[in-house]
């Protein structure tokens, strides 16, 4: 993980260029509102699953993620919570991991880096 | 469930008004792209419904990992949100969609990750815009 983080007024956009199984945690610090992402697996031959998760500490693995977003080998994909503009509120906050099983199981980290953005409040 | 399916040339348009813990299996016979989801929670205040879409044919909901999971919130969180995030709309980007290989079939019920087989205590809909095929 190398996480950046970009803001204006009560706007957040989150960059890991290295978005893997060790955990972003905690973006919102709490309750927040993720709005969308744009993740590039185009360095990769596998599809890796983005997955985002209602709390502040997440076990990657034992832990189930509220959402799971199928990144498909060697494409970007730009995603939404809620296209009608008012996103998915995190009541606890957003977290998130890059790995390379769906569901809940798996921690193995992608093999090449995926790049994640986020935009959130 | 309560499972339909309207057939244009290259756009089918799934619908289940009643989507539960019977999974809706391969609903396109084969490979497919999902361009667009669309999961309405109206009936339920205060509890939250998970989408599960799953790459195969024949997926064991519980057991088998889902590919994409979509939360939908109840009308209690949508009346605080304004009435609209009852809701959820999430169209796929790239514009060619989401190529699901083995199968598209999916299930819905109150528990995230992968596990839980519990339904949604009242209906929740669900639609699925797909291109059949892999092209």
């Amino acid at each position: 993980m190398a996480l950046s983080v970009h803001g204006f007024l009560n706007a957040r956009l989150f960059t890991d260029i290295i978005a893997d199984a060790s955990p972003e945690q905690n973006l919102t610090s709490g309750a927040g509102t993720a709005f969308g992402f744009e993740a590039d697996n185009s360095q990769n031959v596998v599809p890796v699953y983005l997955k985002f998760y209602n709390s502040i500490s997440v076990s990657v693995g034992t832990d189930a993620p509220t959402w799971v977003f199928m990144i498909p080998a060697g494409e970007v994909r730009k995603g939404c919570f809620n296209s009608r503009g008012l996103g998915r509120v995190f009541a606890t906050g957003v977290s998130l991991c890059c790995v390379t099983t769906g569901g809940t199981g798996g921690n193995t980290s992608p093999t090449n880096p995926v790049k994640v953005s986020l935009a959130t409040n | 469930m309560s499972l339909s399916i309207v057939k244009l040339p290259t756009l089918w348009i799934v619908q289940d008004t009643d989507a539960d813990n019977t999974v809706e299996k391969d609903v396109c016979a084969g490979p497919c792209r999902l361009l667009h989801v669309q999961v309405t929670n109206p009936n339920n205040p205060s509890e939250l419904a998970y989408l599960k879409l799953f790459n195969k044919a024949n997926p064991i909901l519980g057991t088998d990992a889902p590919d994409e999971i979509i939360e939908c919130p109840g009308s209690n969180v949508a009346s605080a949100a304004g009435g609209l995030a009852q809701v959820t709309d999430v169209p796929i980007h790239p514009p060619k969609g989401l190529l699901f290989s083995n199968g598209l079939s999916f299930a819905c019920t109150v528990e995230p990750g992968t596990a839980g087989t519990t339904t949604p205590t009242l209906n929740v809909a669900v639609t699925l815009q797909v291109q059949p095929g892999s092209d």
